[in-house]
């Protein structure tokens, strides 16, 4: 079981975890998580057949994905803008239209084919206007429209609507640079066996960065320790790292289709007593369906697991998400 | 994702308040998320208030309308617009008071779910001063 020291705190504090204040006060225990579990042992492999026991911790000091780091407040900030000058303009827009729709329409929602050069609505209509924009309120569609009324409708809603369009960009410039957003992190997890088990000791460093939009360049390196207590105890490492890259657009739906990814990896592990390993891999995603890609992936390795012999091969498949696949079947 | 609207006491699209009797509007958005973010605005004013007019981040926000003479205006359309960039749900009520704050009516109720790429939701209304 891993828990964010977050969680923890909030589940001690009786906080819930949306609470606001709460957030924004507790940033530093959202970069901390620990893990606490048991894991199942093999006897050939760990020395003993009882469940080992995991303890970890992991701590992220670079975390440009939190909306209280440097790049979540700008987001912010930018979304506030782009919000104040949709709302400067919003209902001074939506009022527009609907006098436009009452001076050409009223009373009885059939509109005559002719534009308004006058919006102001006068002074002896004002209840009567108060009145129909509320008679069709969410009844739009039973008004009757003309030409006319429709084109000046375009005209006004053309102009107004820059404001509307900058906050969408605005939102999903913010969310791709959070999302993109640099993370270094530092963990250590043990799994310690009781008598003569196998203890693990893992340490690993993780760097995440999301080089424009669309690119993501991730460093793993982990360095292993196997403390064989009847035997003579192993040093390990491994060196990976990845660069994704998206071809196409994310429609920012979570159960839609998915982009089209592209991504290059390459991985070195190291063990005392085996020879080094090398891999590197190519592979192009294909989203078909919500929830059903298509990936097509090339591999090449210095030598399979323990076998001292060179290998590439390619391979194609389906992966399938049932939780999103699901939605496709929801009413 | 599209945002989710569930009126609990829908929009009446227009509302007649009685400036003379010292009637007002009373505003509140409660909000469940990290940092809040929505404008209040008018269409003879354009922003009135935003989120962070009101200090740190919080659960719930509260404001009047036209209880000072100078805000009363005819025919003005008042527009909450909420982004959910960083908040998912809200809950937008204005209820209408008399002179000494007693709720007369509640005007709407609505609450809003929606994923941080949906477009702004906004809740309008025109009013009317007999």
């Amino acid at each position: 079981m891993t828990a964010s020291v977050y969680s923890l705190l909030a589940a001690l504090s009786k906080e819930s975890l949306t609470n606001p204040d709460f957030y924004a006060k507790h940033t530093g225990a959202r970069n901390m998580s620990i893990t606490v579990g048991t894991v199942v042992s093999d006897k050939p492999t760990d020395n003993t057949d009882k469940p080992g026991t995991v303890l970890g911790f992991k701590w992220t000091p670079i975390n440009q994905r939190d909306l209280y780091s440097k790049t979540g407040k700008k987001a912010i900030q930018d979304v506030r803008d782009a919000l104040r000058n949709e709302a400067n303009s919003f209902p001074g827009l939506l009022q527009k239209v609907q006098q436009l729709i009452f001076l050409s329409c009223a009373p009885d929602g059939v509109c005559r084919n002719i534009r308004q050069d006058v919006l102001d609505i006068p002074s002896d209509k004002i209840s009567a206007f108060g009145e129909f924009v509320a008679k069709y309120q969410g009844k739009v569609s039973t008004i009757q429209f003309s030409k006319a009324v429709l084109d000046q409708i375009d005209d006004l809603v053309r102009v107004g609507l820059a404001p509307s369009l900058n906050y969408q960009e605005t939102v999903n410039r913010a969310y791709d640079n959070i999302h993109g957003g640099r993370q270094f992190a530092l963990s250590y997890q043990v799994i310690k066996r009781v008598a003569n088990g196998n203890d693990n000791h893992r340490a690993e460093l993780i760097y995440d960065n999301g080089i424009t939009d669309s690119i993501t360049w991730t460093v793993n390196g982990s360095a292993d320790y196997i403390d064989r207590k009847l035997a003579k105890s192993s040093i390990g490492g491994r060196l990976a790292t990845e660069f994704k890259g998206r071809l196409t657009s994310d429609s920012g739906d979570p159960f839609g289709k998915g982009p089209i990814w592209l991504s290059f990896s390459g991985e070195a592990k190291w063990l005392t007593k085996t020879r080094p390993q090398y891999s590197f891999q190519a592979s192009l995603t294909i989203p078909i369906q919500t929830g059903v890609d298509f990936p097509i992936v090339y591999r090449w390795a210095n030598r399979q697991d323990l076998i001292d012999q060179t290998r590439s091969e390619v391979r194609m498949g389906l992966n399938v998400d049932l939780g999103r696949l699901a939605q496709l079947f929801r009413p | 994702m599209a945002v989710t609207r569930t009126p609990i006491t829908d929009n009446p699209a227009s509302l007649a308040i009685s400036h003379t009797t010292g009637q007002f509007l009373h505003f509140s958005v409660n909000a469940i998320g990290p940092v809040p973010i929505f404008a209040f605005s008018s269409s003879a004013k354009g922003t009135i208030y935003e989120a962070a007019d009101f200090g740190p981040p919080t659960t719930l926000y509260e404001w009047d309308h036209l209880r000072n003479p100078s805000d009363i205006q005819q025919l003005e359309t008042l527009s909450l617009l909420l982004s959910f960039f960083s908040n998912a749900q809200y809950t937008y009520k204005v209820e209408l008071c008399d002179k000494v704050g007693t709720v007369i009516q509640t005007v709407l109720e609505i609450q809003y779910t929606g994923a941080s790429t949906d477009s702004a939701a906004p809740e309008s209304f025109l009013v009317v001063i007999p």
